[in-house]
């Protein structure tokens, strides 16, 4: 309860990507990794000993610090029994419980978001806390890699392979008569008008939009979830992607120094027809995040 | 234009940009045209007088003899490693603009989107600055191209660029006029037999910046094979190049008899 309180000053939770630190500022603060450093080899071994498994992650800690005030900055680290903690200032925040605290715990609670924080490119990304054995592997938060791994396109919120897509010939019944509004292919255009040349606007992020017929999806909860598309039922969804997310703006060196013009990616939510994951195979309409725009923010410190 | 490649610097000669002159003096070229003579150039009727077209924009003026808008003059390296350079580019002032007498600018058809531009001055034809054929052949006047692969050219927007440098070129095939009306009707729009539609394949389009330019037909004859303007760039679907979407072209066969009546000697 006090590491809640504490978190809930240090951070504002939402449903974005990431995390947002520093309930100081206005809104999302950017945050910049300081190079990592390496602990002692020694301490590493000694780890090794009394905690299995640990992951690869534990010979660093991390350290940000935000683009904002760069006085303020925290740490992520894992300490000699597991915990990840997380150092701001001087305030000192345990993350996560320890492994056996999380087994000796029966059933298991409602997951909290306190321990589910994932730094997005970092390597501790790649560590979960223990799962308990029921839970479907599939429908976990932050899948590590729910793609397939020949996926060429860079989407993060969408697959257009996947390793196993399911057979839904067994399904054929029910895409029918009850998901028939999903797949109609005619693709409607936003406008039709003349081709004249525009004015010569330039938008402050540049970003990309594609049409893309994604068989998993990331949900508005941030779960994975296979989505109905093969040969015989498509559905088309037109996204729009930052090609420099959380990335300055054009023109950045041109705003008054007191702003921080960062590009933002925006996100709407779309209901899709979707595969039941665990169970029986079924379909079920669920709604996902779509990138829907990129736009350039003003960040005052 | 979607899905293009860049044409040879001496491809295509009659292509022209039509320069617009706006606020406090500055210059862009926001369509495009085609040389038909050495005082005339044909474009879009709403690239003279269109609604979308901004009121502080005056269409002063084409450009002809134009193959990369970045460099001036242009030069080609060809497969030996020798450079082809071209003249620079012409900048001729319009002396009078003539949009299509029944073409409405606030219509949702854009029928009669026609227009023509006399040049301030004669220019003379070299391998860079020609004009193309009108579709003057009895056939040709009549023809839909339902099937027949013509090219559409300009420096439009692409799938990168909001105009493009180079002038660009992309194959599009010339679509039944039932099916293309099929398509048009779900936004209201009636299209009319003296309009063509032509693409629909995903990708491969004209775009914003690409009005008023040429389709390009190729017919052959007794005597020779010739480029002839079949189409002029006229409206479409956002995101151009939506598959099942073809653009609309103001279909030229229709319009030589007004065409040859309003050209003064």
């Amino acid at each position: 309860k006090e590491y809640e309180r504490i978190i809930k000053e240090l951070f504002t939770i939402t449903n974005d990507e990431g995390v947002v630190l520093f309930n100081t500022s206005a809104d999302s603060a950017p945050f910049m990794p300081i190079p990592t450093q390496h602990d002692d080899p020694t301490q590493k071994q000694k780890q090794n000993q009394n905690q299995s498994p640990i992951p690869e992650t534990n010979r660093h800690y991390h350290q940000y610090h935000s683009l904002i005030q760069p006085d303020q900055y925290f740490k992520v680290q894992r300490s000699p029994n597991g915990k990840l903690n997380l150092v701001f200032n001087d305030t000192f925040v345990s993350l996560q419980r320890t492994d056996t605290e999380v087994q000796s715990e029966q059933p298991i609670p409602p997951r909290h978001p306190s321990d589910t924080f994932v730094f997005p490119d970092s390597p501790i990304a790649k560590y979960r806390p223990p799962q308990s054995p029921a839970r479907p592997l599939r429908n976990d938060t932050k899948e590590h890699n729910p793609c397939a791994k020949d996926e060429s396109q860079h989407l993060r919120n969408f697959c257009t392979n996947v390793d196993d897509y399911p057979d839904l010939s067994g399904l054929t019944h029910k895409l029918k008569n009850n998901f028939a509004k999903f797949f109609s292919n005619d693709l409607q255009p936003t406008d039709v008008s003349s081709r004249v040349g525009g004015s010569d606007e330039r938008f402050l992020c540049r970003s990309i939009r594609k049409l893309v017929y994604p068989k998993k999806g990331l949900r508005a909860d941030d779960t994975w979830q296979l989505i109905v598309n093969n040969d015989e039922y498509k559905q088309a969804i037109q996204i729009e992607e930052c090609e420099g997310a959380d990335q300055p703006c054009d023109f950045a060196a041109n705003f008054p120094q007191s702003y921080n013009p960062i590009c933002k990616q925006h996100y709407t939510q779309q209901t899709l027809a979707s595969i039941k994951s665990d169970g029986e195979l079924d379909v079920v309409q669920n709604s996902f995040k779509i990138p829907s725009c990129c736009k350039c923010a003003l960040k005052t410190g | 234009i979607y899905g293009g490649m860049k044409t040879k610097i001496d491809e295509f000669p009659w292509m022209a940009l039509i320069e617009y002159t706006k606020s406090q003096g500055k210059k862009g070229h926001h369509c495009g045209g085609s040389l038909i003579s050495t005082r005339y150039v044909i474009t879009a009727s709403h690239c003279v007088n269109g609604k979308a077209l901004p009121t502080d924009w005056r269409l002063s003026g084409v450009r002809l003899g134009e193959w990369d808008t970045n460099t001036n003059p242009d030069c080609e390296v060809d497969v030996r490693g020798m450079k082809d350079c071209a003249p620079p580019h012409l900048d001729v002032p319009v002396e009078r603009t003539i949009p299509h007498p029944d073409y409405i600018p606030a219509s949702k058809n854009q029928v009669n989107d026609i227009a023509l531009l006399r040049l301030a001055q004669q220019v003379e034809y070299t391998d860079f600055v020609r004009p193309i054929c009108l579709p003057l052949d009895v056939n040709l006047r009549s023809a839909t191209f339902d099937g027949i692969t013509m090219d559409v050219a300009g420096w439009g927007k692409t799938e990168q660029l909001s105009a493009s440098n180079l002038k660009l070129k992309a194959a599009v095939e010339g679509s039944r006029m039932d099916e293309c009306q099929n398509v048009y009707s779900s936004q209201d729009i009636l299209l009319e037999d003296t309009q063509m539609c032509a693409g629909g394949k995903e990708g491969v389009d004209s775009c914003r910046g690409d009005s008023g330019g040429p389709l390009i037909g190729l017919d052959t004859n007794k005597v020779n094979t010739y480029y002839f303007l079949a189409g002029v760039v006229s409206f479409g679907p956002t995101p151009c190049g939506l598959a099942g979407w073809p653009g609309v072209y103001t279909l030229v066969g229709k319009y030589v008899d007004w065409i040859q009546n309003t050209i003064e000697s």
